[in-house]
């Protein structure tokens, strides 16, 4: 029966017209992320983007007056009586924001769970900037901590270069420390990736900063570990070579099929 | 920060490195330099200066102690002796435990040296409690009053690490038992209805968490039209439409993120397609329910969109012409992943039509009920495979009338045995007595 038919196809006629979905290339980015981090028992946590003064500043060693408030210009929200109750607030950090990093999610987690921990937060976070190509009032983050008892520095070395190699497909990844400061963490460092023979800026890390886990009811002489965070559109843009992070979230859809 | 290279260099009597290979160093261990300048037979380096180090810079002589560290020289800067210096103790072991590197006692007291500590070495007294082998040595570190960022020995770690040199930390794989991670139900069900949308042909998009007006304003908006937090994601999926359609015929788009409404943060799911129906977009929203393990919901008419979407007594969503939107935390609650398992018939099923006129504003759901509901189990499954206008033009009461007609398939099949054309036609009587017991309903023959 096929042989009769057959004789009336012709194969070079182009086939006819289907449409697939495409999955934002930042979603496809956290989803490889996900997947590359739970296979070494990273558990996937979420929070708020509409957060507290609390967990997103205090909470995280960065205090009213602390430099580090300048160096992230956030976005406040306007409040009155109503607002402040509804967003159930802790204690009197009723100050409301949005989220400028996920370590936030950090905080939450540890308050409900006990050590030890290995988890990553992906997320939207807003910093209040001038857009240009390289900057946006929104992106994608993803932060990981790692607590444990042994947890060191070597090993946050060892997490993030395997996981950059896993999530660029090239094991010929290297990448390098360098000398940098964040409040919640202690040492602090810059993270470096060597990527076709150049160095990028790809995240910062550090150790937990001891005065967290004590915040966290956690004994510091027991417990230790690491932080990291990078944002996911510098990733996505450094994969697909995209020179615009505001393509992103143009819903502009000759730039979303090629994904 | 712009630093002369002509005065770091006065104070050393070695020959320092180039100014690019200073600035590298710096850029490693200290101060990211960001350029090099030539400038009147200088050079200037431009140094980002972090915030913890602001006070040790005030006077430039932080980089000289930094230099003086990296390269092992000695400084000439003579400081006078602070007549009181904050003491931190850290135990040798803290190096490793902290670092992951074993770093030779020597090297450690010479960093903190040249970074203007004072350094004395204790013997811990032994304790029971102390099972450190050997290693119950303490430094006590006296900080100079310029550097009043080191506080904590994970500080003075930080110190001795950054100039010691970070690339000499060989990675290690973190130890402890590998457990696999507990799951994150909600994010699973992201995963789930981003796979049935994109499944079903629709372009994920994320528009910005700002509009216009909304419930949550902001102090400091990016832009005069960003002044508040977004209440929806339709709008922003029509503005999507708006601009795509210049180069798009059919586009099919949907956004799964976060909304700010009065009663706070919550998730949504919205859905656009320019060139559906409320029946394709109605058609769409039914399998993304059904592929999250909801079945139990209904749809209602609505005062300004078409119909609301109702599930446990609650509105979970809305469809208008060609968009919906779902509270999708509401559909987190309801949904479930476990599909079980029904045993497939083994016999054959018969299809039987039955087509009938009713009035134009009749709800098809009102003949389905009648038709389930008199039927019994053997009906496994109704399809309304036609719906029309129809004006009776021949005699009889219903002469002249707008009426519409509504045809289904019912499909019924036992899981005992084959069933008999008697069996069913016995059923499909008591279904056309039973539309036919309403008025405003008559079966066509």
């Amino acid at each position: 029966m096929a042989d009769k038919n057959k004789k009336n196809i012709d194969v070079t006629v182009p086939g006819k017209k289907m449409e697939r979905g495409h999955l934002h290339p930042l979603t496809q980015a956290m989803d490889k992320a996900g997947d590359i981090f739970q296979s070494m028992g990273f558990e996937v946590a979420d929070g708020p983007e509409l957060e507290t003064e609390y967990y997103n500043f205090d909470a995280l060693n960065i205090p009213a007056d602390h430099p580090a408030r300048a160096m992230q210009d956030t976005f406040w929200l306007r409040q009155n009586e109503l607002k402040s109750q509804i967003s159930n607030l802790k204690n009197n950090e009723k100050k409301l924001l949005l989220r400028t990093h996920t370590s936030s999610v950090q905080i939450r987690y540890m308050e409900r769970n006990q050590p030890p921990f290995r988890i990553i937060s992906p997320g939207r976070v807003f910093r209040m900037e001038a857009t240009d190509a390289t900057h946006e009032t929104q992106f994608y983050q993803i932060e990981g901590l790692m607590v444990d008892r042994k947890t060191n520095l070597a090993n946050l070395k060892a997490v993030i270069k395997i996981f950059l190699q896993r999530f660029f497909d090239d094991d010929n990844i290297d990448i390098r420390f360098r000398a940098s400061y964040f409040p919640f963490v202690e040492p602090g460092v810059e993270v470096d990736m060597k990527f076709k023979d150049k160095w990028l800026e790809i995240a910062g890390a550090g150790m937990v900063h001891p005065k967290i886990l004590d915040n966290m009811k956690l004994d510091p002489n027991e417990w230790q570990g690491f932080a990291f965070g990078m944002s996911v559109d510098r990733l996505a843009m450094i994969k697909h070579k995209i020179d615009d992070i505001r393509l992103f979230y143009s819903g502009d859809l000759r730039f979303l099929k090629q994904f | 920060m712009n630093i002369s290279y002509n005065w770091i260099q006065k104070h050393f009597d070695e020959k320092l490195p180039a100014p690019e290979k200073l600035a590298e160093l710096l850029t490693m261990h200290s101060q990211e330099v960001e350029s090099v300048e030539p400038k009147n037979g200088d050079y200037e380096l431009d140094a980002k200066i972090l915030p913890n180090r602001a006070y040790d810079y005030i006077d430039y002589l932080g980089v000289i102690r930094d230099i003086a560290a990296i390269l092992k020289l000695n400084a000439k800067i003579s400081l006078p002796e602070p007549k009181e210096r904050e003491i931190i103790f850290v135990k040798e072991s803290d190096f490793e435990k902290i670092l992951g590197v074993k770093i030779p006692e020597k090297e450690i007291t010479d960093i903190l040296n040249r970074l203007g500590m004072e350094i004395s070495k204790k013997s811990l007294p032994a304790t029971p409690e102390r099972s450190d082998g050997g290693r119950g040595e303490v430094f006590s570190v006296g900080v100079p009053s310029e550097r009043p960022d080191l506080k904590i020995k994970e500080d003075i770690a930080e110190e001795v690490a950054r100039i010691y040199g970070y690339e000499k930390i060989k990675e290690k794989s973190p130890e402890g038992l590998l457990v696999p991670p507990k799951r994150n139900d909600a994010l699973l069900f992201v995963s789930i209805t981003r796979k049935i949308m994109v499944g079903l042909g629709f372009f994920e998009v994320y528009n910005y968490s700002f509009a216009k007006s909304g419930d949550w304003e902001l102090q400091n908006p990016p832009s005069q039209d960003k002044k508040f937090l977004r209440t929806n994601l339709t709008s922003g999926l029509e503005a999507n439409i708006k601009e795509n359609s210049k180069y798009f015929k059919n586009i099919k788009i949907f956004e799964l993120e976060k909304i700010f409404s009065k009663s706070g943060e919550r998730m949504a799911i919205g859905a656009i397609s320019n060139k559906a129906d409320f029946y394709e977009m109605k058609g769409v929203a039914d399998e993304l329910l059904n592929g999250l393990g909801i079945d139990d919901f209904f749809y209602k008419d609505h005062d300004n969109k078409v119909a609301e979407v109702q599930a446990d007594g609650k509105t979970i969503g809305h469809i208008d012409t060609n968009s919906f939107e779902f509270d999708f935390d509401e559909l987190v609650k309801l949904a479930d992943e476990a599909a079980e398992y029904e045993p497939i018939s083994k016999y054959p099923a018969i299809v039987r039509d039955i087509a009938v006129f009713v009035l134009l504003n009749e709800k098809v759901e009102n003949v389905l009920d009648v038709i389930e509901n008199t039927a019994g189990k053997l009906l496994i499954d109704t399809d309304l495979f036609d719906i029309y206008p129809h004006t009776i033009t021949g005699v009889g009461v219903y002469e002249n009338e707008e009426r519409k007609s509504l045809a289904f398939h019912l499909i019924f099949q036992s899981p005992e045995k084959t069933l008999t054309d008697g069996e069913i036609n016995a059923v499909m009587e008591k279904v056309f007595e039973a539309v036919e017991a309403n008025d405003d309903w008559e079966v066509r023959k």
